[in-house]
């Protein structure tokens, strides 16, 4: 019990040293500290702390020293002090320029609504991961491979793996491009400095954090969209609402907490982020927020090249529709940003940017096969775009339905501040095309991966749609008003009556009827036992198909992201548009065959790891194997020499 | 009310649900609570055939039987309780055992669990 509350106590302190202090100093240091409120410096924090821990762990990495508990420290308290140093000198030379501190204050009823919206939020989550809290998730398994890769080595990982030829032998670990170093320094620096343990809760509950940080992004996001509406408090809880407590389950939100897609979770807290800054740094004309809103984007191009990709096309959407809808003024804007761009602080980061992208790490996925998997005509048929119907269900109903006729407020919404229409309007319509129509933008990734973005833009929209809607009737004149007012009263909560059960069925929908840790702590109790068995000239094969938590089991071997070897999902091995080794599913569908045979020769396999409940007769007929491990979901066969 | 009342209803919010998903992970990771027992050879790539049985169910006896080919060698009874996992030895010379196959058949609560070696 001691242990577990000290384990705890470790674990809550580091999260607060790693994710919010590093954050802090950086805008102390920025001298920006006044401008922001304390939620917004809180979500900030937290958003620039990762980035900040990233970064320093490159350094360490790159300049020789061990990634360890000191270390990671050391560099955390030369950061901080020398932002304290930035911040007492900017103190100093600033003494006559006071700026004015941003107000803190909601309406008590506004700040009491959004703390229960926050708790519903954590509270569904909660609910829905206490199922899943226990690690087997496939993506959080690879993942935390990685990390413990740099806690364990105390260097950076080099992101590569061995593969079966086609002459059945194993070849030589060869770089791959679908890992980004971002997604795993963050978890190691906490697994470090806490100690916590990798199978564990601890990666999901980092996850978590994060998914909570993106949703309260949104919710400042839309605050500072609609600063100079009346309704803003009104909106910005609304969009609270159809991004907090309703829909919360479905992806991108707590589905992808449990799953590990930690990529997809960090950008999803990224992008809303980024675009603040840039609105805040074209409405006030400001470069300081400019260099951190290119700082966050610099960072997210570290940590997911889906969210950057994306971040990219709506950056590039709404500087288009800013220029279709400003046309007549669009020089004299253009003057503006070249000098917000030509600005010191902007120019020190992408200086930074290019220091450390072609100097100190290149980001895997900067090569040409990598890029080329991304952009062209679609190649799968998972790729060619989603129906109008997909979409929907992907944004949720209420909210798409909603959000579609927000769109068409914005295109007419002459009065609204031009930054922030354009802004939104470049951000779902560029998703909704990315989506959509694929083909037209040349985009060739998963069209359903684009989708699981749209949700936060649609909320805003559809927050926003709402409330012009109504307090439209609302402020109309009353002789010409033919809607009572109790009946316009009767019809708002009809509506948000329509979103919550919409929200909350999918919500619904989404819960787990039970957990699978059972089967899974059968797999990793296994894996102990062979990891404590295996010799240097000792080869794995572990089934993905029916084992529970598969993924993991590399990290009781810690002997290569393909160690063991796995038999994929069987579709994977049927490829019309290339030859895929066969050898991972002959040697456990048909071990008897030539074709297994020789695999098992070339490769040197000499274990596999299977559920007898659907593998175990083929092996039990050869005289070859022995099975030497037997749990109710798990066994263990060795190919005797 | 300001903005900060909201920030520490979120941290105090999220501490409880880390705490309270951290104690469910903590429960679910314990062997202990699934109910399951595993059977395993002491050293799975020679010809000993000593074995181990691992508990973490409740019941606590178990009989096990070895075997060549269909013929009962030796069998006998264990007790093991919940988290222990027991070492039985099995002392029988292998030359007498060539080319024959040896399984270790352990019972318990009406469940049967095998393992084996196939002597060349």
């Amino acid at each position: 019990m001691l242990s577990f509350i000290s384990s705890q106590f470790s674990f809550f302190l580091t999260l607060g040293l790693i994710l919010f202090v590093p954050g802090l100093c950086l805008i102390a240091a920025t001298g920006l500290q006044r401008n922001f409120s304390s939620l917004e410096k809180f979500i900030l924090s937290f958003s620039l702390s990762i980035i900040v821990v990233d970064f320093i762990l490159i350094l360490i990495g790159k300049s020789g020293f061990t990634i360890n508990h000191l270390n990671i420290l050391g560099a955390l308290t030369i950061f901080g002090a020398v932002c304290l140093g930035i911040y007492m000198y900017r103190k100093n030379a600033d003494t006559k320029k006071s700026t004015e501190k941003t107000s803190d204050n909601l309406p008590a009823k506004s700040s009491l609504l959004v703390i229960i919206l926050i708790f519903l939020t954590i509270f569904i989550k909660t609910i829905y991961l206490q199922d899943v809290i226990f690690p087997t998730a496939t993506d959080m398994g690879h993942h935390m491979y990685w990390t413990k890769t740099i806690a364990t080595t105390g260097a950076l990982p080099k992101y590569e793996k061995a593969d079966i030829l086609q002459d059945n032998t194993v070849s030589k670990p060869a770089p791959i491009a679908d890992f980004i170093i971002g997604e795993h320094l963050i978890f190691a620096a906490i697994a470090i400095i806490s100690g916590a343990q990798f199978i564990s809760a601890f990666p999901i509950l980092v996850l978590f954090l994060i998914n909570v940080m993106s949703v309260l992004a949104i919710f400042i996001l839309t605050k500072e969209l609609f600063k100079d509406s009346k309704n803003v408090n009104l909106i910005s809880i609304l969009a609270l609402f159809l991004v907090g407590p309703l829909y919360a389950l479905a992806s991108p939100q707590a589905k992808f907490v449990s799953g590990g897609v930690i990529g997809n979770t960090i950008g999803n807290l990224f992008i809303p982020m980024t675009l603040l800054l840039f609105l805040r740094a074209f409405k006030e004309k400001k470069s300081t927020y400019f260099a951190l809103a290119v700082f966050i984007a610099l960072g997210m191009a570290y940590t997911h090249h889906l969210s950057t990709f994306v971040f990219i096309f709506i950056a590039f959407f709404s500087l288009l529709i800013f220029g279709a809808l400003n046309f007549k003024e669009l020089k004299t804007y253009c003057a503006q940003w070249l000098k917000l761009v030509f600005s010191p602080a902007v120019l020190a980061i992408f200086a930074l940017a290019i220091v450390f992208v072609f100097f100190i790490y290149t980001p895997t996925y900067l090569n040409s096969s990598a890029i080329n998997t991304a952009v062209g005509a679609p190649s799968k048929a998972s790729r060619a775009g989603l129906t109008l119907t997909q979409l929907k269900s992907t944004a949720g109903e209420a909210r798409f339905a909603l959000a579609a006729v927000a769109i068409v407020i914005l295109l007419l919404a002459k009065k609204m501040d031009k930054y922030p229409r354009a802004f939104l309007l470049g951000w779902t319509i560029s998703l909704s095309i990315m989506s959509l129509r694929p083909d037209w933008l040349f985009v060739d990734i998963p069209s359903d991966r684009i989708a699981s973005y749209v949700i936060f833009p649609s909320a805003i929209a559809a927050a926003y749609g709402f409330v012009f809607i109504f307090s439209k009737i609302k402020t109309a004149n009353p002789e010409k008003n033919y809607l009572k007012q109790s009946l316009l009263f009767y019809c708002f909560f009809v509506l948000i009556t329509f979103f919550a059960v919409s929200g909350f069925y999918e919500n619904s929908m989404a819960l787990n009827t039970g957990n699978n840790a059972k089967e899974a702590i059968q797999t990793y109790a296994a894996s102990t036992y062979l990891a404590g068995k295996l010799k240097a000239n000792d080869f794995v094969l572990k089934d993905h198909n029916y084992l529970t938590g598969d993924s993991w089991v590399k990290l009781f071997f810690m002997r290569g992201y393909n160690f063991p070897f796995s038999r994929g999902y069987f579709k994977r091995y049927q490829d019309d548009t290339k030859t895929r080794e066969q050898c991972t599913n002959n040697m456990i569908s048909l071990p008897s065959s030539p074709e297994a045979q020789k695999c098992f020769a070339g490769t040197k396999i000499d274990f596999v790891m299977l559920n007898p409940n659907n593998d175990a007769a083929q092996f039990n007929r050869l005289n070859d194997f022995w099975q030497v491990y037997t749990a109710d979901n798990i066994a263990v066969f060795y190919k005797a020499k | 009310m300001n903005n900060k009342t909201i920030i520490f209803s979120t941290i105090f919010f999220l501490m409880l649900s880390f705490v309270f998903l951290a104690i469910v992970e903590k429960k679910a990771s314990d062997p202990n609570n699934q109910n399951i027992w595993m059977l395993y050879f002491e050293n799975p790539q020679n010809q000993a055939i000593d074995f181990k049985i691992e508990n973490h169910s409740s019941n606590v006896s178990f009989h096990w039987q070895f075997a060549a080919d269909k013929t009962i060698i030796k069998e006998g009874n264990a007790i093991v309780s919940l988290g222990e996992t027991k070492n039985i030895p099995v002392s029988i010379s292998v030359p007498e055992l060539a080319g024959k196959k040896i399984t270790i058949s352990v019972t318990s609560d009406s469940k049967v669990k095998e393992i084996y070696k196939n002597f060349p």
